[in-house]
């Protein structure tokens, strides 16, 4: 059986990253990519607004993944295209297919740079009819931007998170009628950049505090029933019905962490999140995630900022060995989760990742260790569609757990 | 007329309200000196993106992605639009290679942001 030192599952943002970071020492990395081409979902987001900060430049997708695949040139990695991972065994062996048949591969650490996948209609209770014309923004995006395939005329958006918003824009820009998009929550869950730039360019409807109710329709969706809701509850006498026979899901994004299952690995209760320590290290210890496997990110640029991150953790591992992580860290109030959760004791500044549950304003946030305040930090605004970093030291010698929470904020 | 632009800069998205004199444009709403300069592009000479893909003749099912070299304005981006979906290319198409030259004579070049073997 041929074995490696490092395996990264995923060709995407965050599986590059590890594999440029690791490629800095002498151990022996393999790349494993399910499609034909590294980039992962890049490669379908053609519209701009990537790497402002990672390559200080305004990049398409496509573009993002050509300039971190030439960093890779000439490194010593061992790509696996058109490779599909069935199963991770408990021994630190791998079963794979490709072209050549089924094999397995054996590894010393393992880094799931498996992305995400999306949300349904299941996800979100839209039930009805077996009807086509429903997708997910994703799915659409792939076939408008892959094939040139536009999958309908008239198009309704359910959830104004930024896919999609970006293919209401798309399927206007490419001849479609986009009759508005469906929020569920009284503010857009997308970028305002993204709200202006797709949306209001277009004068395409944005319906706030709006569901679906019902699609209807008989072998093609033919119309959609939308109605106002408040807190939760449907308000009487809001119904709306809106002609369409299409209907986009851009309703988020769920880490994709499914090869996992059957391992030793301990998964957050209330989010589906990997339990991670600040190493990106699982409770299996030589098993590493990051990306969007582990959490979703909203910029690329950050994807490979963690990447990076992880692979010097795993390389880490690999050639010395990484310290016990004991201080455990939580979310407090108004916070709706935190990465990674646990510290090692060591000095060096720790960083958290972190969103909020609801926008606010004016907001001082506090980490805390047991009952000692740590740092203080006051935003002027944070908003749950923005991940947000937050740095702080811990006190020297306590194994008391870290929380963070919203002191003070005042509602939007 | 009454005009509103919603702020862009920074996620705190100000709503900035526009009215026309005889002096020029009066902006009110915004919270710092970036908002005031968004919104004086915004109602002299608004600029965008342009991205989409083009249609590949000697490849089955193949789109190449495509970007304008520069920002388009706004009231032409439906006219680059439809240039772009005017034209196709053969591969093999180099990264960051000109596919149309100097579109609707706008001194701005679609180029492909992909290549394709």
């Amino acid at each position: 059986m041929k074995t490696v030192d490092l395996c990264i599952i995923g060709g995407g943002a965050a599986g590059l990253a590890v594999a440029l970071k690791a490629s800095e020492h002498p151990i022996r990395i393999c790349l494993i990519e399910a499609s034909h081409s590294l980039g992962g979902i890049l490669n379908q987001c053609i519209h701009a607004g990537f790497g402002l900060s990672h390559f200080s430049q305004n990049l398409t997708g496509p573009e993002y993944a050509h300039r971190v695949t030439m960093l890779l040139q000439d490194k010593h990695i061992t790509l696996m295209l058109n490779t599909t991972v069935t199963t991770i065994h408990e021994n630190q062996i791998l079963s794979y297919i490709n072209e050549s048949g089924a094999n397995v591969l054996g590894f010393k650490a393992l880094v799931l740079t498996t992305g995400s996948k999306e949300r349904n209609r299941f996800d979100i209770n839209l039930m009805g009819p077996r009807i086509s014309g429903i997708y997910t923004a994703g799915l659409a995006q792939a076939y408008m931007n892959y094939y040139g395939h536009r999958v309908g005329n008239k198009v309704l958006i359910v959830g104004s998170g930024d896919i999609g918003l970006i293919m209401a824009r798309r399927m206007r820009l490419e001849g479609a009628d986009v009759l508005g998009v469906v929020e569920m929550n009284p503010y857009s869950s997308g970028l305002s950049r993204n709200v202006v730039q797709c949306l209001e360019d277009f004068d395409i409807p944005l319906y706030l505090s709006h569901v679906v109710v019902s699609c209807k329709g008989t072998s093609r969706l033919s119309k959609v029933v939308i109605q106002a809701i408040n807190k939760g509850i449907l308000i009487d006498g809001t119904q709306k019905e809106i002609a369409c026979d299409t209907l986009l899901l851009s309703v988020g994004l769920l880490p994709e962490n499914r090869l996992l299952k059957g391992l030793d690995i301990v998964k957050h209760s209330s989010s589906n999140q990997v339990n991670i320590n600040e190493f990106f290290q699982t409770s299996l210890p030589y098993v590493f995630v990051c990306g969007n496997a582990l959490h979703i990110h909203d910029l690329v640029d950050d994807v490979s900022k963690e990447g990076a991150l992880a692979g010097l953790a795993a390389t880490t591992y690999l050639l010395d060995n990484l310290p016990n992580t004991p201080i455990t860290s939580h979310k407090g109030e108004g916070i709706s989760y935190v990465i990674p959760h646990a510290f090692s004791m060591d000095q060096n500044p720790k960083t958290l990742a972190f969103r909020v549950s609801k926008p606010m304003k004016h907001v001082v946030l506090h980490v805390k260790q047991g009952h000692t305040l740590l740092k203080e930090t006051r935003h002027k605004i944070l908003l749950p569609s923005m991940m947000e970093h937050l740095s702080f030291e811990l006190e020297k010698g306590s194994l008391e757990a870290i929380t963070l929470e919203v002191v003070t904020c005042q509602n939007i | 007329m009454p005009k509103h632009i919603t702020c862009i800069v920074c996620p705190m998205g100000c709503s900035l309200h526009v009215s026309e004199t005889e002096t020029g444009y009066v902006i009110k709403g915004y919270q710092c000196k970036e908002g005031l300069m968004y919104a004086n592009q915004e109602l002299t000479a608004p600029k965008r993106d342009l991205s989409s893909i083009m249609k590949v003749r000697n490849r089955i099912n193949t789109y190449v992605p495509i970007r304008t070299s520069e920002t388009v304005d706004k009231s032409l981006i439906e006219q680059v639009m439809q240039a772009i979906n005017r034209t196709s290319v053969d591969a093999p198409i180099d990264y960051h290679s000109t596919l149309i030259q100097n579109v609707l004579g706008l001194g701005i070049d679609v180029k492909a942001t992909k290549a394709i073997k």
